[in-house]
C-alpha cells in the first residue's frame, strides 16, 4: 500500500483489504515498507531531534540538565534518610543513573511514540505515506536522552573512580529486546490513542506509576507484594540485566531476561502485524 | 485496449457524526479486523452516513478529470480513498502508478525547522528518495521563490510562502497521477499562474490529474471531463463545459440570496407606481430561465397616480457580486416618452441575450424627466439565470461576463 519507487505499480483499495491478507503473511510487506522508508526514517528523525529543545535558550543543555537534576532528587532523598532503598552495592549515584537511564529508554519512547500519529496531525489525514515510520522515528529521543545519560554515567564513573566492567560494551545488545517492547507497546498505544485519546492520558498516568514499581532507584525487594510484582516485571530484568553488566561483569538473572526477552519478541512481531492491518483506521478516526 | 490508470468501481465510504461512537465504531472495526473478522463495512451503524456514495468512474491516462460540488459533497473523501489513505467501504478502487497529491500543501512542515530542512522532511514524506532530493532542491527552491529565506523556520514565514514551498515540493515529487484539492486558491497572481503552468507542463508529460475545485473558470480550463457530486453521489459526469453549464444553473436555483437582501430596496415619490416586472421570452410567456443567445425581454406595468410629462426608465442589470453590467435609460438610448397616466407598460427588449452562465439581478426605475428625482425605484428586487446557449447559433465564449458577437478576420 505504499507509493514506493516502482514505476507501474497496480494499487486496489477495497473494503477490509487487511483480513484478506491473513496474520501471517504481512511480514513480507512490512519489511519491503520499513526497508523502503529508511530515507523517510532517518529524516523524521532528524527532525525530531532538529526540533527538539530549539526555541529555548538553553537547547540541546536540557538533555543533560534534567537528567542531572532527577539524579540529585533521589540521592538528596536518600542522604536525608527519607528512603529505604537497600543496599545498591555501588555509590547509590550511579545505581540511579544507570537504572533511570534505561528506564526513560522505554518511558520516553512509549510516551513519545503513542503520541506520534496524533502530533503529526493533519498531516496523517492528506499524505499517504509511511505511519509505521513515524512511530519508529519517534523512538530517537529517547535513544538521544538514553546517551545523554549514559556519557553522565560515565562522568559519574571517573567522579567516584569506580570502574564499568567491560561488559558495558554490551549494553546496547542487551537493551535491545527492550527497545521491541517500546516498540511493539507503543506502535499498539499509537494506534488505539490515534482513536481515543484517553490512551495517551492513561499512559502518561501509567508510566510515573510503573516507576516507582520498577526497582529503578531503590534494590529489588525480595518479599511482600512489591517483590512479586517485580518477579513477573519484565522491566525489571532489563534494568538489572544492564546494571550487572555495568557493575558485575555478567547477568545475575539470566533466565529471567530471557524470559523478558521473548515475550518482548512475540509482543514487537504482534504489534507490528495487528498495526499493518489496521492502520487505515487511523486516519479514519484520528 | 484503453489506457486506464484510476478505475473506480461502486465505491462507497461512511462517516460517522458523533466523536464519541466514533471511538466505539473504531474500537470494533480494529478489534474485528485483528481477529480475522469483516469490520462489515457495508452496513450503516446509528449515527452514520453515507459521504461518498456508488460512485464509479474511470480515468484514461493523461486525462484530467475535475471534481467539483458544493461543500461537503464527498470531493474530498474521494481524494483520500484514491490516494489510500483510508479504504472504500463498498466496492473497489485500482490505482496503476505513483500518487502524488496537492492537497493542504505544507502540512507536513515543522514550525521550528528552517525551509531548507523542511523540504528534506516533507520530501521524505511525499516519497521523495535522498538521490531525488538533492537532485531536484535547486529546482524546488526556483520554483517557490523563497531563496532568501531558505534559513528561516517556517513559523516566521508569510502564509503564502509556506503555501508557495509547500507546493513546491509536492509538485517535484514527480507523479504519475496528480490529485489536486483547491491549492490554488492561495498565493498571489504571479504564484497562481505559475502553477497553472506547472500543472500544464505535467499534461505533456502524461500526468493523470484529478482537479477538486471550487474555481469554475480553472475547472473548465484543465479538465477534459469533469463529475458533479452532490450529497456523495454521481450527479453528472461528461465533458466539462456541460457539467459545469448543469452544476451553475442548479446551484443559482437553490441558492438563498440573503447576501443579495441587504442591497434590495425600494424608493421614491410614488407619484408613479411600478406594478410588476416580468421577464418574457418570445412568446411573450414569463420565464425565469433562459439561454444565452435567446430573446429577451423585460416588462414593467405601472400605474400614474397623476399624470406625468417626460418620465425616464431605467433597468439595471447585476451579477451576484453586485457588479453593475450594463444600464439601459430611455433617455440615454435616445427614447422620449411624452407623457404617461394611470395604467401602462412599458418593455425592453434584448434579441440575443448577451450575458453569460450566471444568476442575474435587476433594477427598475421610473424618473423625473431629468433623471434625478426617483418616482418609484425597485433596486435588485428580480432575478433570472441564463444558461449555456449559443449567440448567433454559433458563439459559445466560456469565460467573462457577458458574449459579444464580435468579427474575427485574418487578414
Amino acid at each position: 500500500m505504499k507509493a514506493a519507487d516502482s514505476g507501474q505499480e497496480l494499487k486496489i483499495y477495497e473494503p477490509d483489504n487487511s483480513i484478506k491478507k491473513g496474520f501471517f503473511a504481512v511480514y513480507g510487506e512490512i519489511f519491503h515498507e520499513l526497508k523502503n522508508n529508511r530515507w523517510l526514517m532517518y529524516q523524521l528523525f532528524k527532525r525530531d531531534i532538529t526540533a527538539m529543545h530549539k526555541q529555548s535558550f538553553m537547547g540541546m543543555l536540557w538533555l543533560v540538565v534534567m537528567p542531572v537534576f532527577s539524579v540529585m532528587t533521589f540521592v538528596m532523598l536518600k542522604r536525608s534518610g527519607v528512603m529505604n532503598t537497600g543496599d545498591t552495592g555501588v555509590p547509590y549515584a550511579l545505581y540511579v543513573v544507570s537504572g533511570l537511564a534505561i528506564w526513560q529508554l522505554f518511558s520516553t519512547g512509549i510516551v513519545s511514540c503513542t503520541q506520534s500519529l496524533v502530533e503529526a496531525g493533519v498531516m496523517i489525514k492528506i499524505i499517504n505515506f509511511s505511519k509505521k515510520s513515524l512511530v519508529i522515528a519517534a523512538l530517537g529521543k529517547s535513544f538521544i536522552a538514553f546517551l545523554v545519560q549514559i556519557v553522565l554515567l560515565l562522568i559519574l564513573f571517573i567522579v567516584y573512580r569506580h570502574w564499568p566492567q567491560p561488559g558495558i560494551l554490551l549494553i546496547p545488545f542487551i537493551l535491545l529486546p527492550l527497545v521491541l517492547l517500546t516498540l511493539g507497546l507503543g506502535l499498539l498505544l499509537a494506534l488505539l490513542n490515534s482513536v481515543m485519546r484517553d490512551i495517551g492520558n492513561m499512559l502518561a498516568i501509567a508510566v510515573t506509576f510503573l516507576m516507582f514499581l520498577t526497582p529503578v532507584f531503590y534494590v529489588r525487594p525480595t518479599a511482600g507484594f512489591l517483590g512479586e510484582i517485580t518477579r513477573f516485571n519484565p522491566l525489571y530484568y532489563f534494568i538489572s540485566a544492564g546494571r550487572d553488566l555495568l557493575f558485575a561483569g555478567s547477568i545475575t538473572e539470566l533466565n529471567g531476561y530471557l524470559l523478558a526477552s521473548l515475550a518482548s519478541f512475540l509482543l514487537f512481531l504482534v504489534s507490528l502485524s495487528v498495526f499493518h492491518l489496521t492502520e487505515t483506521r487511523i486516519t479514519e478516526r484520528v | 485496449m484503453s489506457d486506464v490508470v484510476i478505475r473506480v468501481e461502486g465505491v462507497s465510504k461512511k462517516y460517522c457524526r458523533s466523536i464519541k461512537k466514533s471511538i466505539v465504531y473504531g474500537l470494533a472495526d480494529i478489534g474485528r479486523n485483528v481477529v480475522g473478522l469483516s469490520s462489515q463495512p457495508g452496513r450503516l451503524r446509528n449515527d452514520e452516513f453515507w459521504a461518498v456514495d456508488d460512485i464509479s468512474f474511470e480515468v484514461e491516462r493523461g486525462q484530467t478529470l475535475g471534481l467539483i460540488g458544493a461543500n461537503g459533497s464527498g470531493k474530498t473523501t474521494l481524494l483520500k480513498m484514491l490516494n489510500g489513505i483510508f479504504w472504500p467501504d463498498k466496492g473497489k478502487i485500482a490505482v496503476r502508478g505513483r500518487v502524488g497529491a496537492l492537497i493542504a500543501v505544507g502540512a507536513g512542515f515543522h514550525p521550528l525547522l528552517t525551509g531548507r530542512e523542511n523540504i528534506y522532511v516533507n520530501g521524505a514524506i511525499l516519497g521523495i528518495g535522498r538521490k531525488a532530493i538533492s537532485k531536484q532542491f535547486d529546482a524546488i527552491v526556483e520554483f517557490s521563490g523563497i531563496k532568501d529565506s531558505l534559513d528561516t523556520p517556517v513559523k516566521f514565514y508569510s502564509s503564502g510562502m509556506f503555501v508557495r514551498l509547500g507546493f513546491a515540493v509536492a509538485i517535484h515529487c514527480e507523479p504519475e497521477i496528480l490529485l489536486i484539492d483547491e491549492v490554488l486558491a492561495v498565493g498571489d497572481i504571479d504564484f497562481r499562474a505559475k502553477c497553472m503552468r506547472k500543472l500544464k507542463e505535467l499534461n505533456s508529460l502524461g500526468v493523470t490529474k484529478i482537479f477538486v475545485s471550487h474555481d469554475m473558470n480553472a475547472v473548465l480550463l484543465i479538465c477534459d471531463k469533469t463529475i458533479h457530486l452532490s450529497r456523495g453521489k454521481i450527479r453528472m459526469h461528461g465533458p466539462s463545459r456541460d457539467v459545469i453549464n448543469q452544476y451553475k444553473v442548479e446551484a443559482l436555483r437553490e441558492s438563498d440570496d440573503d447576501f443579495m437582501e441587504s442591497h434590495q430596496i425600494r424608493y421614491g415619490t410614488r407619484q408613479v407606481e411600478i406594478k410588476k416586472v416580468e421577464f418574457l421570452d418570445e412568446s411573450s410567456r414569463p420565464r425565469e430561465l433562459f439561454k444565452r443567445g435567446e430573446f429577451f425581454r423585460v416588462r414593467i406595468a405601472f400605474e400614474a397616480k397623476e399624470r406625468v410629462e417626460k418620465p425616464n426608465f431605467s433597468i439595471g442589470f447585476y451579477t451576484q457580486d453586485g457588479v453593475l453590467i450594463s444600464k439601459p435609460i430611455t433617455r440615454d438610448h435616445q427614447v422620449q416618452v411624452e407623457s404617461i397616466e394611470k395604467e401602462g407598460a412599458i418593455t425592453y427588449s434584448i434579441p440575443a441575450l448577451p450575458f453569460n452562465v450566471g444568476k442575474y439581478f435587476v433594477s427598475v426605475g421610473c424618473w423625473d424627466s431629468v433623471g434625478r428625482v426617483a418616482y418609484d425605484h425597485h433596486e435588485q428586487l428580480y432575478d433570472f439565470i441564463v444558461e449555456e446557449g449559443a449567440v448567433d447559433g454559433r458563439i459559445q465564449e466560456r469565460f467573462g461576463l457577458v458574449t459579444i458577437p464580435g468579427q474575427w478576420e485574418i487578414k
